[in-house]
């Protein structure tokens, strides 16, 4: 529902490699462990992912892309039909340019992640695909993936082209690329104009965290049951969305090799007792407490002023509550002076043992080349990968999709290694604990940073 | 031994052919065979999905297993360990089996008295009773995610349930998002969908106790009270233990309702989290496949053991 479309989900752990991606975690550029980029131009590496090992076997060199009658067979996850359409249009754009192709598009439905996992078990892996963050530092050590790095060099395709906190997800310990982004998301702060008006408040641009807290109480007014009140602001009990004040207060949520959790910080603390203060205070409440699914919900209900959400609150808008007159402003600024964001995306990805690495990377070259990122701009799904199309006519037009834009340059992928997925469940049973009165926000992280280390422990690194 | 055997049976006199010590029965080998041909199909299936999985499953749970990426690595008891640590530190597992124990506890006691209720209701001689049977048995008929669905929005704080107890002045909880209501939200509903196939059972036996008992009963004075007491339930004890041993292994392994309608980390705060869906997580989102199967086995294990004791103490057959 969430729009977006990671998955927590399949990330394995690289057994028997821990002592490796410690080494190249430690060592760093001097590092050439992979081996893989010496026959690639150094300019073709993108930002040096300590959380993912480099492959011990891999190409190192482009293929041209091959002629004769081609068939690439390629996947993502089912989604809307309205996204379904705009890659499948792509996809036929690229036919167009290469006669002698024909793509099959095959949307998997359901665990994408899960069903892929089968795939590859069975050898039977499309040419092209959708690579979430997860699959990726699963992937890419075992060398499932095609090396990208010495077409992006031969192509001179700089991995500098794209947002480094979007490319980072896809490399390896010594940044050769295996997936490009092909598109992302961020988290603004939805707010809804006509209660802005009644309540006297004026643009939330510049907002603080005190700003905020102060809003939260004006826009208030409680009746006789939730249902009949209106609410400051909606916040789920959800790491995916608290992650972003961590990172406005200084927090971190793992160390840097993602063997560690650090969430339970001074910082973090802090930030989970104003994350969770609205909802304990009733200036904020939770999405079903008003009736709604979820916080879009609510807000598109206009029983909550206020929420945080991403792109995809756009066509869900317009879609369900085309009356709503709504505003996108940054997340405030932290006690620290800083802002936070969270960023979400996915990446095109070929299989390594592909008949035809040439004209798969071509393909992955198309949909993350210019031509199809402005369509992916201009139909309003998500934002474009590449920095240049930062200034884009569209963005004048659609002044809050800026602000998501904007987020990538202060933003942190939402995806913390290893032991993603136990943190993301941790830390969002930690945040409900502290928001139904269960437990102070020190215990609860404590208590959550406790599991999450056990775990990590227990399942990683035999 | 085989002089035993030759002589156990009395058919064929010892070594008449090829100096065999008895006779092969044509017949019966030709009646074997053909059971056996009959059986293939289903013989196929089985040992190729389950025999063959069990063993697998039971060989994996020694291994760390992340299908299709690295070769697995022995781990003797190592993923066992980490379930008893998980068990004794109140892990996702420890939950996840607290709440099956509380989930089966509450619906296999509810749902059999129901079904035991609906059953004597429906052998009554009363008009309409082919109606009332298939009303009755309509929720058993509809898939469980259909169901969870519908419930999911009735369970809504503003949803229908929340509406009608509004009408006698009741303000109704968040069902799905309090902790304390979350599980016993998923309870009613299961107890309402399962009720009326052990409704069933428990009919059929009702036709199987002869109403001579009745009659004698009735001639000696007992009420129908009584008779219920001393004549009905005592004669469907068979019956009950296969409702009861059949309701606490689907309880015990339940997954859909709760994955459709608190997702699955099993909101809230875990409350709704059951052994099944840190099964799946396990495997297929943390993909620690050797952990999964070793869980796996501990939940059938407590399931095996539940049914034996049950099977002791429940399953006496009463004869009159």
């Amino acid at each position: 529902m969430s729009g977006r479309t990671r998955r927590r989900s399949l990330w394995s752990i690289l057994m028997a490699l821990t002592l490796v991606a410690l080494l190249a975690a430690c060592g760093g550029s001097s590092s050439s462990s992979g081996g893989t980029t010496s026959g690639a131009s150094p300019s073709a590496t993108g930002p040096k992912n300590a959380l993912v090992r480099c492959p011990s076997n891999t190409n190192t060199t482009a293929a041209s892309p091959e002629t004769g009658q081609i068939h690439l067979v390629v996947a993502g996850w089912a989604s809307t039909p309205a996204e379904d359409a705009l890659v499948k249009q792509g996809l036929q754009n690229f036919e167009k340019l290469h006669p002698n192709v024909t793509v099959t598009w095959t949307p998997i439905p359901g665990d994408y992640a899960t069903k892929m996992r089968a795939n590859v078990a069975s050898g039977n892996v499309p040419d092209v695909f959708y690579l979430q963050p997860p699959m990726a530092q699963e992937y890419i050590p075992a060398g499932k993936l095609l090396n990208l790095s010495p077409y992006m060099a031969r192509d001179h395709v700089s991995p500098s082209t794209y947002y480094p906190s979007l490319m980072q997800d896809f490399d390896c310990a010594d940044g050769t690329v295996f997936g490009i982004p092909k598109d992302w998301n961020s988290l603004g702060l939805f707010y809804n104009k006509t209660l802005f008006q009644q309540a006297g408040l004026g643009d939330p641009s510049n907002w603080t965290w005190d700003d905020l807290k102060n809003a939260a109480q004006k826009l208030t007014k409680r009746g006789s049951s939730p249902a009949n009140s209106v609410y400051g602001i909606a916040l789920p009990a959800d790491a995916s969305r608290w992650g972003a004040f961590l990172f406005a207060n200084g927090g971190q949520m793992v160390s840097a090799d993602g063997k560690q959790a650090l969430f339970n910080s001074q910082a973090g603390i802090q930030a989970a007792e104003f994350y969770t203060s609205f909802e304990l205070n009733h200036t904020g409440v939770m999405p079903g407490d008003v009736g709604a699914s979820w916080d879009g919900d609510a807000f598109g209900k206009q029983q909550v002023a206020m929420t945080l959400e991403g792109g995809w609150m756009i066509p869900f808008l317009a879609q369900n509550y085309p009356k709503v007159q709504y505003g996108i402003a940054p997340l405030p600024i932290g006690p620290s002076g800083k802002r936070g964001n969270l960023l979400y995306t996915n990446a095109w990805a070929a299989y390594s043992g592909t008949k035809y690495p040439g004209m798969a990377w071509e393909l992955i070259k198309y949909m993350t080349g210019a031509d199809y990122q402005t369509q992916v701009l201009h139909d309003g799904f998500a934002l474009p990968t590449l920095t240049s199309l930062a200034n884009d006519s569209y963005f004048q037009q659609n002044p809050g999709v800026k602000v998501l834009q904007d987020g990538a340059a202060y933003g942190q992928p939402d995806f913390y290694g290893v032991a993603d997925t136990e943190i993301h469940n941790d830390v969002s049973n930690a945040l409900q604990s502290i928001m139904l009165g269960k437990q102070s926000a020190t215990d609860a992280l404590n208590a959550a940073a406790q599991k999450v280390n056990t775990w990590i422990q227990q399942n990683v690194a035999p | 031994m085989q002089l035993a055997a030759s002589k156990a049976r009395p058919g064929g006199p010892p070594g008449t052919r090829r100096g065999l010590p008895f006779k092969i029965n044509r017949r019966k080998l030709t009646e074997t065979l053909t059971a056996y041909t009959f059986l293939a199909p289903y013989l196929f299936v089985l040992i190729v999905f389950t025999l063959i999985a069990i063993v697998t499953a039971l060989t994996l749970s020694f291994f760390y297993v992340d299908f299709g990426f690295t070769t697995p690595i022995f781990y003797g008891f190592r993923n066992y360990l980490n379930i008893w640590y998980d068990l004794t530190h109140d892990g996702d597992f420890a939950v996840g089996l607290r709440n099956c124990v509380e989930y089966t506890i509450g619906v296999v006691t509810l749902q059999t008295i129901l079904a035991l209720f609906l059953a004597l209701l429906l052998n009554q001689k009363v008009r309409g009773r082919g109606f009332f049977r298939t009303v009755f048995y309509l929720p058993a008929m509809t898939s469980s995610v259909a169901i969870s669905l519908i419930f999911y929005w009735l369970y809504q704080p503003q949803g229908g349930i929340n509406y009608v107890l509004s009408l006698l002045h009741i303000q109704g909880p968040a069902w799905l998002e309090n902790p304390s209501t979350a599980l016993l939200a998923i309870m009613l509903l299961n107890i309402w969908t399962t009720a009326p196939t052990f409704m069933l059972m428990y009919l059929a036996a009702l036709q199987d106790i002869p109403s001579t008992l009745y009659e004698a009963a009735r001639v000696d004075g007992a009420n129908s009270w009584q008779m219920l007491w001393k004549i009905t339930v005592p004669l469907l004890r068979p019956t009950t233990f296969a409702v009861v041993a059949l309701g606490s292994i689907g309880a015990f392994q339940m997954f859909d309702q709760a994955f459709v309608m608190e997702g699955a980390s099993g909101a809230p705060l875990r409350s709704t989290l059951t052994a099944a869906m840190v099964i799946y997580d396990t495997a297929f989102q943390k993909s620690l496949m050797g952990l999964a199967c070793a869980q796996a086995f501990v939940l059938f294990i407590i399931i095996f053991a539940v049914t034996l004791l049950q099977k002791r103490y429940i399953d006496v057959n009463i004869q009159y």
